[in-house]
């Protein structure tokens, strides 16, 4: 796995470093061959490197299509989009700040600002708790993991609290929310062995494992209940599939 | 036949339309969230980007090793040609240009696409399957629409190809039709995005915030793209004026004003949560309009001087269009339940209404001037007869209707949002309406003691009661111009001072300070009055048509002219010679007030190519207050007598200003965040270098020295002819019959058979017949056609009753929906007491958000 894990680095790399390098080379050869050649030759040269990009692109594309290429954790990440909630908030929040601005400049009279504010602010706020109440189980399930990684790698949970940032803090800004808790939900709906591969990439291998509320065994992912303990293990899952269907 | 490099063009196109075909289906797939396809997708675009630009290259491969096997290189090169025209020739003509329209828009989806990666992913899917859509069909057009560049000649390659038209051999040829491309092409993007939202149903703002920008895009390219057409026109075609309401200026000026409503009735739905359907289907209507305005012009149904020549494509972006329509409305009353608006109009004077009224007058004049483009086609139909609009019709009934509108574009700014209050109205629009006030009683004073009266005496061009007062109207508008000009520069110094001291009430920064931080911090908004400012200047410079002389003098050596300030002597021609022509120019000396300003040199150009259609170069003197341009008709080699048409266009450089100014009000507007606290003192040299550059760049386009052709016939004439009121507005109703234009006006018209037209009609008016009856005349010699329509009689008045007609029923849907406004808005006044609450910890988050929007 870890041979096939650099090599898969250094194509990557290999890439990144093609993307820029390669259309720079193209024109500088047009450019040089253009001066050698006349500017006929020259286009000749672009034209070539145009058909060089055209036929990766659909070789790669081809190959992702049958999955051949890991997807990246960013492509994974796929269906993390913002909810309708946080577009909302977004809104509100400039709505908010140009009504403050119109009664700086003196065409909202106080009365009008005071009322008005009033009610927006009441909206943003409505909108921040629905989305507190979205994001709510999935810090929780967040927080586990990181506190069960840690306690892997061997520190405390007293040292956890003081060195990591508590997940809602991560979690008030814009949409920070559902894109942490999205690898999980795109492993689990791409449910592709090579996917999960992928995937693991960034985090450790029992990442989407369910870990058990009560004593934090880790279980098979389709575990109903705990095999140490026999505690209920769906209820993560249920609430999740909830807001899955809310967003 | 792969080894021949025409049939490889032909292959590319294949590709294309396989490759978008594959990238159209892999994209609808992953719209059910499948990141592994939607990856697919992605790399799909690139590669179809790819393949458009491989064969935009073949053919520019072509273009300059002169393969005049193709039939597209044969017609629009030849050897004599250097490299930058060979280029621009790629778009001289209907195939290559089609290639360009499908490579801009394909560009365009690539930019989207990499634009696109890691955000709003729910859309991108669809979002690339529209774009690879737009692709496909314009792939299909290629391959079977006749229009394909790569086709070869069956008679095999002649020597030498038939060259560029000298008329497009010029500056502004290279750089304006790209740019109106980019224009057209570039609001594929915003559609695509608006039937992602439809298809995902995600419509809330997330679409419209990320479409604001591109739309802008979209609509700054159509602005720049028919600014220059405006300067090629001017310059080129030796008229003496920028606009003549041809098709094809029409066809780019309509997706203009529907892309102008969308940029502020977005606003609407940003911040209150309505006209959510309004904007998709503006957005739709931009997109559909594009497309219309190519149909106009390609498929040959509308004659103009931007004459494509006829080929088969119409049916096929018939259908596209009907597509267009088919998709857009079933999507838009699929999600018609979720496009319902949130918040209701609580008062009229507030700027949503404002921006309702504004979105209202744009789309009236949308259907004016799309009614009035399609009139030739729907009178042949409907009444069996030739006709032809001609500008007087659109110089009659708009600039009304556009005057509206820029009362409205002063008027809104000083609204806020949702209501205003009798004191703050009072406040906002006392200097406005004082300054408007002022300036119209200095203009009423003393306009006729600097050249400009307030009121001027207007051709009569049609009878009846609508003629009479559409008359009466414009003689009016010299002074309600300039007073809704003063008003509005009054709003938006008025907002920037009020900004100003708001900033600096709040802080202790100086005014250059608190003027720039106030800007950066609300880019949209001041970009915006910028272009506010530009569109009030561009209209001083329509303005100045209302005062404009022309005449046309025939001089021997040594006589002197006298125009207004002006005396031109003429000196005499010169001639010069270069390896493509002979010019002759026709030199004058030019005193202003008694103070020489210089010699003119209008010349006429022999092409060695084509010695029987000699063109014309204007000269010009450009003041600050007026254009002095002179053109050439004829140089009698043996008198050396000359003949000339000279204009003296008042106020001609505020247009070109006014462009200018809106140019940079945009790219205010659109231009990314800065932080200036992070990058200190660099952002700042950015931030003016780049606006330097702007203005720099507006400058240079509007004084570059460029070549003019264009007139291509003798024209004598004994003695100075100054045109009378009556000639004028007979000439305004005659057309050009030569065949070669697209019935230009007398008026305008340059050619030798419009001159001689000119001369019977002065005949028969001294001979002492009436205008009507010469007109009547007229079209009995020369058809239907060569007369304007008599837009005020019969079933001509269609004409404008339609567009009335549409208008008033968008007036009474207004009205209708302003009373529902306020009913609701009565019904849920109490509503806003209770929502007030008690401060908690959301309170505390929502500061620091809002703290972060800074």
């Amino acid at each position: 796995m870890n041979i096939s894990a650099d090599k898969r680095k250094t194509d990557e790399l290999l890439v990144h470093y093609a993307r820029i390098g390669f259309p720079l080379l193209t024109l500088l050869a047009c450019i040089a061959a253009g001066m050698v050649y006349g500017p006929a030759v020259g286009a000749l040269v672009l034209a070539a490197g145009a058909m060089i990009v055209a036929i990766t692109s659909f070789w790669s594309s081809i190959r992702a299509l049958f999955g051949e290429t890991p997807l990246s954790s960013e492509d994974a990440f796929a269906l993390g989009a913002p909810s309708a909630e946080q577009e909302q908030k977004r809104a509100v929040l400039r709505a908010i700040k140009d009504i403050e601005f119109e009664h700086g400049v003196g065409k909202i009279s106080d009365e009008d600002y005071a009322k008005l504010m009033a009610t927006y602010r009441a909206e943003a706020k409505r909108l921040l708790r629905v989305i507190d109440r979205h994001a709510r189980p999935e810090r929780k399930k967040v927080d586990k993991l990181v506190r069960r990684h840690l306690k892997k790698r061997g520190v405390s949970p007293v040292d956890l609290d003081a060195e990591v940032p508590p997940a809602p803090d991560d979690a008030a800004p814009d949409d920070a929310a559902p894109d942490d808790a999205a690898p999980d939900d795109a492993a689990e709906q791409a449910a592709e062995p090579k996917q999960r591969t992928a995937a693991d990439d960034d985090q450790p291998a029992d990442d989407d494992q369910p870990a058990c509320p009560e004593c934090d065994a880790v279980n098979d992912t389709d575990a109903l209940f705990c095999k140490k303990c026999g505690a209920h293990l769906v209820r993560d899952d249920e609430d999740e599939d909830e807001d899955e269907d809310e967003a | 036949m792969w080894n021949t490099l025409p049939s490889f063009g032909t292959y590319v196109l294949c590709a294309i339309l396989v490759a978008s075909g594959y990238t159209f289906a892999v994209a609808v797939a992953a719209g059910g969230g499948r990141p592994r396809l939607l990856k697919a997708a992605r790399t799909g675009a690139y590669g179809t980007v790819a393949l458009v630009g491989l064969a935009v290259l073949v053919l520019t491969y072509a273009f300059i090793s002169h393969d005049f096997r193709l039939d597209y290189v044969a017609r629009y090169s030849d050897r004599t040609m250097t490299t930058p025209w060979l280029i621009a020739a790629l778009w001289g003509g209907q195939d290559g240009s089609l290639l360009w329209w499908l490579f801009l828009t394909a560009f365009f989806s690539g930019s989207a696409v990499w634009w696109l990666r890691g955000r709003y992913r729910e859309l991108q899917p669809y979002v690339i399957a529209t774009l690879m859509s737009v692709v496909l069909f314009l792939a299909i057009v290629m391959l079977f629409g006749d229009v394909n560049p790569f086709r070869t000649l069956l008679s095999g390659a002649p020597p030498d190809g038939a060259g560029l038209n000298f008329q497009l051999r010029d500056f502004y040829m290279i750089i304006h039709p790209p740019s109106l491309y980019i224009g057209f092409t570039s609001s594929a993007v915003a559609f695509s995005f608006a039937i992602a939202a439809l298809a995902t149903g995600r419509l809330d703002n997330e679409w419209i915030i990320a479409t604001r920008k591109w739309m802008l895009f979209s609509w700054l390219f159509l602005a720049i793209g028919n600014a220059l057409g405006m300067l090629w026109a001017y310059k080129e075609l030796g008229w003496g004026g920028y606009w003549a309401w041809d098709p094809v200026e029409n066809a780019a000026f309509l997706p203009w004003l529907t892309a102008s409503a969308y940029v502020h009735s977005t606003m609407i739905q940003e911040r209150r949560g309505m006209f959510k359907m309004w904007n998709i289907i503006l957005i739709c209507l931009t997109f559909f309009l594009t497309y219309f305005g190519t149909w106009l012009t390609r498929s040959g149904l509308i004659a103009s001087v931007h004459s494509f020549a006829q080929s088969g494509i119409g049916s096929f972006f018939a259908v596209y269009m009907l597509v267009i329509i088919v998709v857009c409305f079933a999507m838009i009353s699929w999600r018609a339940k979720m496009l319902r608006p949130k918040g209701n109009i609580d008062s009229i004077l507030s700027r949503e209404f404002a921006f309702v009224v504004n979105n209202w007058i744009l789309l009236v004049m949308m259907f004016f001037i799309a009614v009035a483009t399609l009139w030739p086609r729907i009178s042949e139909w409907l009444l069996s007869q030739k006709a032809t609009i001609g500008p007087p019709f659109y110089n009659m009934f708009l600039p009304p209707i556009a005057l509206v509108l820029i009362f409205f574009m002063g008027t809104a700014p000083l609204l806020g949002w949702r209501k205003t209050s009798k004191e703050l109205l009072y406040k906002s629009f006392r200097w406005p309406i004082a300054a408007a006030l002022a300036i119209g009683a200095a203009h009423l004073m003393l306009g006729e003691r600097i050249g400009f009266p307030a009121f001027v005496e207007a051709d009569a061009l049609y009878d009846g009661f609508v003629g009479e007062s559409l008359r009466r109207l414009k003689g009016k508008l010299p002074l309600v111009t300039t007073m809704l000009v003063a008003y509005n520069l009054a709003v938006v110094v008025q907002e920037f001072q009020r900004g100003v001291a708001a900033r600096r009430k709040k802080s202790d920064e100086g005014i250059v300070t608190a003027l720039l931080n106030l800007v950066s911090k609300s880019r949209r908004r001041y970009g915006g009055y910028i272009v506010h400012v530009g569109i009030a200047i561009l209209f001083l410079g329509f303005a100045g048509k209302n005062w404009e002389t022309k005449t046309e003098v025939s001089l021997e050596v040594g006589q002197s002219v006298s125009l207004n300030e002006y005396t031109l002597t003429y000196k005499g021609p010169r001639m010069d010679v270069d390896h493509e022509k002979r010019m002759i120019f026709a030199e004058l000396d030019v005193t202003r007030h008694g103070r020489s300003v210089g010699v003119l040199g209008p010349a006429r150009y022999i092409y060695k190519a084509s010695p029987q259609q000699p063109s014309t170069e204007i000269d010009r003197h450009i003041s600050m207050r007026n254009d002095l341009y002179v053109s050439i008709g004829a140089v009698n080699p043996q008198s050396k007598v000359a003949s000339f048409r000279i204009f003296i266009n008042p106020l001609v450089s505020f247009v070109w200003f006014g462009i200018g100014l809106l140019i940079i009000g945009a790219m205010v507007c659109m231009w990314p965040e800065v932080s200036f606290q992070e990058a200190g003192a660099f952002a700042y040299v950015r931030t003016i270098g780049s606006v330097a550059t702007m203005v720099m760049l507006s400058v240079v386009l509007a004084l570059m020295p460029s070549t003019a052709h264009g007139q291509q016939h003798e024209m004598k004439r004994e003695g100075v002819v100054e045109q009378t009121n009556e000639e004028r507005a007979l000439f305004k109703q005659l057309l050009c019959y030569c065949g070669t234009c697209a019935h230009e006006p007398l008026e305008t018209c340059t050619c030798g058979t419009a001159h001689r037209a000119r001369d019977e009609a002065r005949a028969e008016l001294a001979a002492g017949k009436s205008v009507a009856q010469i007109v009547s005349d007229y079209a009995a010699r020369h058809g239907s056609d060569a007369v304007i329509v008599r837009a005020t009689s019969g079933a001509n008045q269609a004409l404008w009753a339609v567009p009335l007609a549409i208008a008033l029923v968008g007036l009474g849907i207004i009205y209708r929906l302003g009373r529902s406004w306020r009913s609701t808005a009565a019904a849920t006044k109490d509503d806003d007491d209770i929502a007030t609450s008690e401060r908690d910890e959301y309170d505390e988050q929502l500061d620091a958000e809002l703290e972060d929007l800074e």
